[in-house]
């Protein structure tokens, strides 16, 4: 059996995430003041323009980008303006706006969404899928598949516009107070879930109580550890109050494991795992476990006039091959993970259109309890001591990005330019560090855990190869997804292989690796850096945005000292279309999860 | 005759049980943990506590002889268990499955066949002629062309160029029979084509040897012609090993359909057993894998009756 071809695949927290919108309230640094007024500015005279020439009809931003349309995920677009606290601005994604009040952004959320093309309904979405969803609880990670389901049939709080920035979703605005310790969330009015209860205060409350019940094993345990506690003053205000100023709370309650579930649903003892009865575009119709999953369109959504297709039917084709062929013989018209051989031949192809992102990194898991890994020296050398554009061209055929710095993607505001081309492939520097601890490059052997799939594979040997050229004995083990993860769990290896996603970019995201009790590393190794920890700690709770980005400056450069993997390679994430599917946008720092938001697709005739 | 039904019974029956405690013991002796699959899986990190509640729910965390004493008492209840991902029914899944994948066998088989003997008693015909050798090397490229070579060429050839037929997938015969039957041409091939190979070869070797038999000579000194002679005299002698054959077949048809399966995205039951050892779900597998040795051992019983109909020296006491 081809090992490359397995089914269990992926690697990848799909990222969630996007620039940090940092609300509080009165404090608007200068710079964002300038750029919304710009962006104020220059945005309502054109879009009014547009309006008023084709009357909300077609396309009124006629762009050539794979973005499509700029229609952010659900605002308001009746009545009252939206009036989030986070601007739906075009800003690009990682800029982070301290703005808060409430007023400015209504007058931008309401003419994006007036604005928006106007789509056709009807039509089906046959979705490829890689993985099984497995099952539908909202609030477990099952992976990139399930953003595809999960995230189609429930809401967030909160949620991501086209750009990556936070916007409004079931919380309609949301209040800071009381420096970051307090939100006050509005919700919208006339949602109702799927089984025609309306959607009230009481059900978010219930929808945290699940999470953190570690009954639940949710996601976001951790994360939901920094609140304190939470109230309904009426059924559309929820207030949360939290132990300490946590910065990334809006990107929590945005991500995909934050969905908001009916009280009386969950109360009458309804399965999670195997029913939904969510309040979003589309209901689960059937499903064939492992095989596949039907979603129909809900008519009554609370988003006027979405969601455009009537169904979306995905299905599980495990084998990339199958896919791929699938994909061009037209049995599916949206095909997730496409391999990096097919890509420039579907990219180059004006049937189809492809969407790229490059969300999720390919890395290696250093275990600092087995020796001779206990030494950052050797931690550190291994980082030198491998060639990362090699590495690239031999396991991604070049379509990929090295990661020089850390875990924040460039071109996004919270990078550090200072720090860029830190990791570089040099194995006399390399050689040194190990001199600096008496260690010969072939004084160290290495157990190298890799996983049968193979966008670990082809990375783990080319890898292993680096460092064996250096001389040192690195054996490869292969083994199976679940023995691995019960091997990551527990901490049971040297070295192993691994693919992730961030689950949100705001910064702190580097908390869920390497903070203490990290789940998604920290904890199966025990990884525990008091330094770090307190660095960390202080980037959650600090307000200011420069000040923030000063700290988590002080984090990457502690990273470097304690070097706890390999950084390899930001691995690229395609999905295809066909030409006539609009609406789909890969949303930068969401990835993956922008399959979400098929309520914007649709199809032109 | 009936004292022989008897006693296979009774080994089969044996033969079951042994097979179900090693797979029950295999499997719980696989590194891997089934709590983490319904978790989550890959991307997920659950904490201890979380998992050690999966293994209650499951009943995981009891001793291997109390979990093993269940398994063999639904066992004998005839109830397969629940899956531990999806929480039906194993029997439920494999009813919907299981016939998914006789939908490829059968037709694969019996093309083998219907191709096969006649190509096999062409070849033995036409020995000493120049389509002898071609006749063998065709066999021979089909017999090591692996499937997953033959399945894509075939879709590349009908489905992304001609267009005209589906890459994969499954469409149920009783919605679409059309559609089903489109579906299911290129799946159908690629398994038949190993099977049809090792089908004319022996039908060609087995009926050569018969021809060298002495009651052929007499047939012929008497007077018949060549034609009778095969298919009157020889035919019936030359099947016995043919049916052995078809018998091995199924059995290996079953595990080279786990390629077809997958390469054509055929939700069938090997498709099933595959994605559930890779999510540990222990139910799914120990179900799956007692099922196809119960059907294996019943074509091979079917087989065995078959020599006593086809040669009228056997008999089973």
């Amino acid at each position: 059996m081809n090992d490359s071809r397995y089914p269990m695949d992926n690697q990848e927290d799909s990222a969630t995430s996007l620039s940090v919108r940092k609300l509080l309230t009165g404090q608007v640094s200068r710079r964002t003041l300038v750029t919304r007024g710009a962006i104020l500015g220059v945005s309502i005279p054109v879009i009014g323009g547009l309006l008023a020439a084709c009357g909300g009809g077609s396309k009124s931003t006629p762009t050539t980008s794979s973005s499509g349309q700029t229609t952010p995920p659900p605002t308001q677009a009746s009545g009252s303006p939206a009036a989030a606290s986070t601007t739906a601005s075009t800003a690009a994604s990682g800029t982070p706006s301290t703005g808060a009040a409430t007023g400015t952004s209504a007058a931008t959320a309401a003419s994006t969404a007036a604005a928006a093309p106007e789509g056709q309904p009807g039509g089906t979405v046959n979705l490829g899928l890689l993985r099984d969803p497995i099952a539908f609880d909202p609030h477990i990670a099952y992976g990139a598949s399930s953003a595809s389901l999960q995230g189609n049939v429930y809401d967030t709080l909160l949620s991501y516009d086209l750009k990556g920035a936070i916007a409004p979703s079931l919380a309609t605005s949301f209040e800071v107070q009381q420096d970051g310790k307090v939100y006050v969330f509005k919700l919208q009015s006339g949602v109702t879930f799927h089984d025609g209860t309306p959607l009230s205060a009481d059900d978010v409350l219930y929808t945290f109580d699940r999470i953190r019940n570690p009954k639940t094993a949710a996601n976001l345990t951790t994360q939901f550890g920094f609140i304190d506690s939470y109230t309904a003053p009426d059924a559309t205000t929820v207030q949360v109050t939290l132990k300490q100023p946590y910065a990334v709370l809006a990107a929590v309650l945005a991500s995909q494991w934050a969905y908001i579930v009916s009280k009386a649903w969950g109360e009458a003892g309804n399965d999670f795992a195997k029913k939904e009865n969510g309040s979003g575009p589309f209901k689960l119709d059937s499903f064939e476990p492992q095989v596949k999953y039907t979603l129909v369109k809900n008519d009554k959504y609370w988003v006027p006039k979405r969601p455009y297709v009537d169904k979306i039917v995905e299905t599980v084709i495990a084998d990339d091959t199958a896919r791929v062929n699938a994909f061009k013989s037209g049995q599916i018209n949206f095909i997730e993970y496409l391999p990096w051989q097919n890509i420039d031949e579907l990219s180059k192809d004006p049937k189809y259109k492809a969407y790229t992102g490059f969300e999720t990194f390919n890395l290696v898991r250093l275990n600092p309890n087995k020796p001779p890994l206990d030494k950052p020296e050797v931690r550190q050398a291994l980082n030198f001591a491998i060639d990362r554009k090699a590495i690239i061209d031999v396991a991604f055929g070049g379509k990929g990005q090295p990661i020089t710095v850390g875990l924040i993607p460039k071109g996004t505001y919270w990078y550090n330019e200072s720090l860029d081309g830190h990791w570089t492939y040099d194995p006399d520097k390399a050689k040194s560090l190990l001199a600096k601890v008496n260690m010969k490059p072939s004084d160290i052997t290495l157990d190298f855990a890799v996983a049968t799939i193979s966008v670990h594979m082809d990375t783990g040997q080319a890898v292993a190869q680096q460092l064996q050229q250096l001389g040192m004995k690195v054996t490869i083990q292969q083994q199976d997804v679940p023995t691995l993860t019960t091997r990551r769990s527990t901490g049971d290896y040297q070295m192993m292989q691994d693919g992730l996603g961030e689950p949100w970019q705001d910064p702190d995201m580097y908390s869920t690796f390497f903070g203490k009790g990290g789940a998604s590393y920290a904890k199966g190794v025990n990884f525990d850096d008091p330094q770090l920890d307190d660095l960390l700690s202080q980037g959650r709770q600090e307000s200011n945005d420069d000040k923030r980005k000063v700290i988590y400056t002080k984090v990457e450069q502690r990273l470097f000292d304690l070097a706890p993997w390999i950084f390899i390679l930001w691995r690229p994430q395609v999905e295809v279309t066909t030409a006539n599917m609009q609406g789909y946008s890969h949303i930068p720092g969401v990835g993956l999860a922008s399959e979400r938001y098929m309520l914007n697709v649709w199809f032109k005739k | 005759m009936v004292n022989y039904i008897i006693r296979r019974a009774i080994s089969t029956l044996v033969l079951l049980f042994m097979i179900a405690t090693a797979v029950f013991l295999f499997l719980h002796l696989l590194p891997g943990d089934p709590a983490l699959t319904i978790l989550g899986g890959i991307d997920a990190n659950p904490d201890s506590a979380a998992i050690a509640l999966v293994h209650k729910r499951l009943g995981l965390d009891r001793p291997l002889y109390v979990q093993y004493a269940e398994w063999m008492g639904n066992l004998a209840r005839l109830n397969l268990g629940t899956s531990f991902t999806s929480g039906t029914e194993v029997s439920r899944e494999l009813a919907r499955r299981l016939p998914r994948t006789f939908m490829l066998i059968v037709p694969a088989e019996t093309i083998a066949i219907l191709f096969g003997i006649p190509l096999g008693i062409a070849a033995a015909r036409l020995r000493r002629t120049l389509w002898d050798p071609v006749i063998s090397a065709i066999a021979l490229i089909g017999f090591s062309t692996p499937v997953f070579v033959s399945g894509l060429l075939l879709v590349l050839a009908f489905s992304l160029k001609l267009h005209w037929l589906p890459s994969g997938g499954f469409v149920s015969p009783t919605q679409d029979f059309g559609g089903f039957v489109k579906s299911a041409i290129m799946p159908v091939i690629t398994l038949s084509l190993g099977p049809m190979a090792t089908t004319m070869r022996m039908t060609r070797s087995s009926v050569l040897e018969q021809l060298g038999a002495d009651y052929v000579r007499t047939a012929r000194s008497k007077g018949v012609t060549e034609i009778r002679v095969l298919y009157r005299h020889v035919l019936r002698n030359a099947l016995l090993p043919v049916v052995t054959i078809v018998g091995l077949h199924v059995g290996f048809m079953f595990a080279g359909s786990v390629l077809v399966e997958y390469l054509f995205n055929w939700p069938g039951v090997n498709a099933y057993l595959l994605n559930s050892i890779g999510g540990r779900d222990y139910p799914v597998v120990q179900g799956i894998v007692l099922v196809i040795a119960a059907i294996f051992i019943l074509i091979n019983f079917l087989t065995d009756l078959s020599f006593a109909i086809l040669d009228p020296r056997i008999r089973y006491e």
